[in-house]
């Protein structure tokens, strides 16, 4: 952030709400939160189908979870379709992610290892879309339709794992009980240094460095999202 | 909302800013975003909304606009997340409760810390936070005024995104607005568990620096002044305004 106090606004009027054929970074960035989209939308629509796998008690939380992943997936391909790209497909994806989740299929007494999924597939959606925001800086339209999915990703992320006993933010880089693979999903959580500013050294009466990693989410690189979604392939 | 420069004596007490000494001297076009004075008794905690000194946030200065505008925000709720903590003896949060609220303290109170340090000390501008006779030690008024404060965080976060022109910056603040999504979803299963209350909406709402000061002036009783507000606001999926 070197440039914080240099740094004068580059928007003009031509550069607002641009939605032609958009450049290379921002199509690439959309189809990796496509990918996003499809994987969160397969999981909770698998879920809702599912006989008695949802409790009764956690069923309204989930229909809001898919309700909400259904109309983000057809924000994010729309954002494709009017840059004039053609969405790429929907993976098939693998909830038993390559074995760490041995013998998931959506039924009956699963619900545990659906919740850990659900965890996994949030906090990796919020950091997915934290990574992107950068390539999607010049495309205002895109832009604000991305932040206006993160907060939600937050506040879905936030359910899921208070849902399961969990706080509903992320201490240092810690996956808690999650099976080893989700690392790649913490990973780089530990950060404090935001900009300048190292913030656990702001943060001693409020939480210390702990209090300081959960107070901001950190992004993940193109390359590590792909590689985590590479898990999740069939 | 109104643009005005205030009386005379207004003026007089504003030249003791910075900005406002700018100001002018250039004569440029100040907003003053309206208080609601009249809605306020003598129950205040703090003092009452609008009442105070003004100072200016001067978007033509780019990025350190967005993070002062944040800065109001980030002390309001550290301030008022406080006082919750602060009041836990005589509340009636349960303990899983309180020690909820204490984090969400926490975070604020380092949004806070780190915001003052980014700008630094020169340019970040300290607010004095009003309440109008809330009552810090009832569940469901704190829980009301929580989701309310956390709410404006998001589309104030995600409204001001499209101004931001260090990517670092634009990264940064999003790393903040995401973990103020974790806390409204808490905030709101506190207050109807297990339904769709964490998330009302697919998608949260963009709202404009005005729209934001505004909403923010009921809450702070320093007067918010806005110069050179962005011309053209470009709402998202859902739009505040």
């Amino acid at each position: 952030m070197a440039d914080l106090h240099s740094a004068r606004s580059a928007m003009t009027p031509a550069t607002m709400g641009r939605a032609s054929a958009g450049p290379t970074d921002v199509l690439a960035a959309l189809q990796l939160l496509l990918q996003i989209e499809y994987l969160q939308s397969a999981l909770y629509t698998r879920a809702l189908t599912a006989t008695d796998l949802v409790p009764t008690t956690d069923a309204q939380v989930y229909s809001t979870l898919a309700n909400h992943s259904d109309q983000q997936l057809v924000l994010i391909t729309t954002a494709i379709t009017t840059r004039t790209a053609l969405p790429a497909p929907s993976p098939v994806f693998d909830f038993t992610v390559k074995g760490a989740f041995p013998g998931f299929a959506f039924a009956t007494g699963q619900y545990p290892a659906l919740q850990m999924l659900s965890q996994i597939v949030e906090d990796l959606g919020v950091r997915a879309y934290l990574g992107q925001l950068g390539a999607l800086a010049g495309d205002k339209a895109a832009l604000n339709t991305a932040v206006a999915i993160l907060t939600v990703k937050g506040r879905n992320a936030s359910e899921v794992r208070r849902l399961r006993g969990t706080q509903g933010w992320i201490t240092g880089s810690s996956r808690g009980d999650l099976p080893a693979f989700a690392q790649a999903v913490y990973d780089g959580e530990e950060n404090v240094q935001q900009g300048t500013v190292n913030v656990a050294s702001l943060a001693g009466q409020f939480g210390a460095t702990a209090g300081a990693t959960q107070a901001f989410d950190e992004p993940l690189t193109s390359a590590q999202v792909t590689a985590i979604l590479a898990l999740f392939a069939s | 909302m109104r643009i005005e420069l205030g009386s005379l004596s207004e003026l007089h007490a504003a030249g003791t800013r910075r900005d406002f000494l700018r100001l002018i001297g250039l004569g440029g076009a100040l907003v003053l975003l309206p208080g609601f004075v009249s809605a306020c008794g003598s129950d205040d905690v703090t003092g009452i909304p609008a009442s105070g000194e003004p100072f200016v946030i001067d978007f033509s200065d780019g990025d350190p606009a967005i993070l002062q505008l944040a800065f109001v925000l980030e002390q309001l709720e550290a301030d008022f997340y406080g006082r919750v903590v602060d009041a836990f003896a005589q509340s009636n949060f349960t303990t899983t409760e309180q020690a909820l609220l204490t984090d969400i303290r926490n975070h604020e109170a380092i949004h806070r810390a780190f915001l003052q340090a980014t700008l630094g000390t020169s340019v970040a501008i300290e607010v004095t936070p009003a309440y109008s006779g809330l009552a810090f030690n009832d569940r469901a008024k704190v829980l009301a005024f929580a989701t309310q404060v956390e709410d404006l965080g998001i589309t104030m976060y995600n409204g001001s995104a499209q101004y931001v022109a260090s990517s670092a910056t634009l990264t940064v603040l999003a790393k903040i607005a995401a973990v103020e999504g974790r806390h409204a979803s808490a905030i709101g299963d506190l207050l109807t568990p297990r339904t769709g209350s964490f998330a009302p909406r697919a998608t949260d709402g963009l709202s404009a620096p005005a729209t934001v000061g505004a909403a923010l002036q009921e809450n702070v009783v320093d007067k918010i002044g806005m110069l050179n507000l962005p011309a053209i606001f470009l709402g998202g999926p859902t739009t505040n305004g």
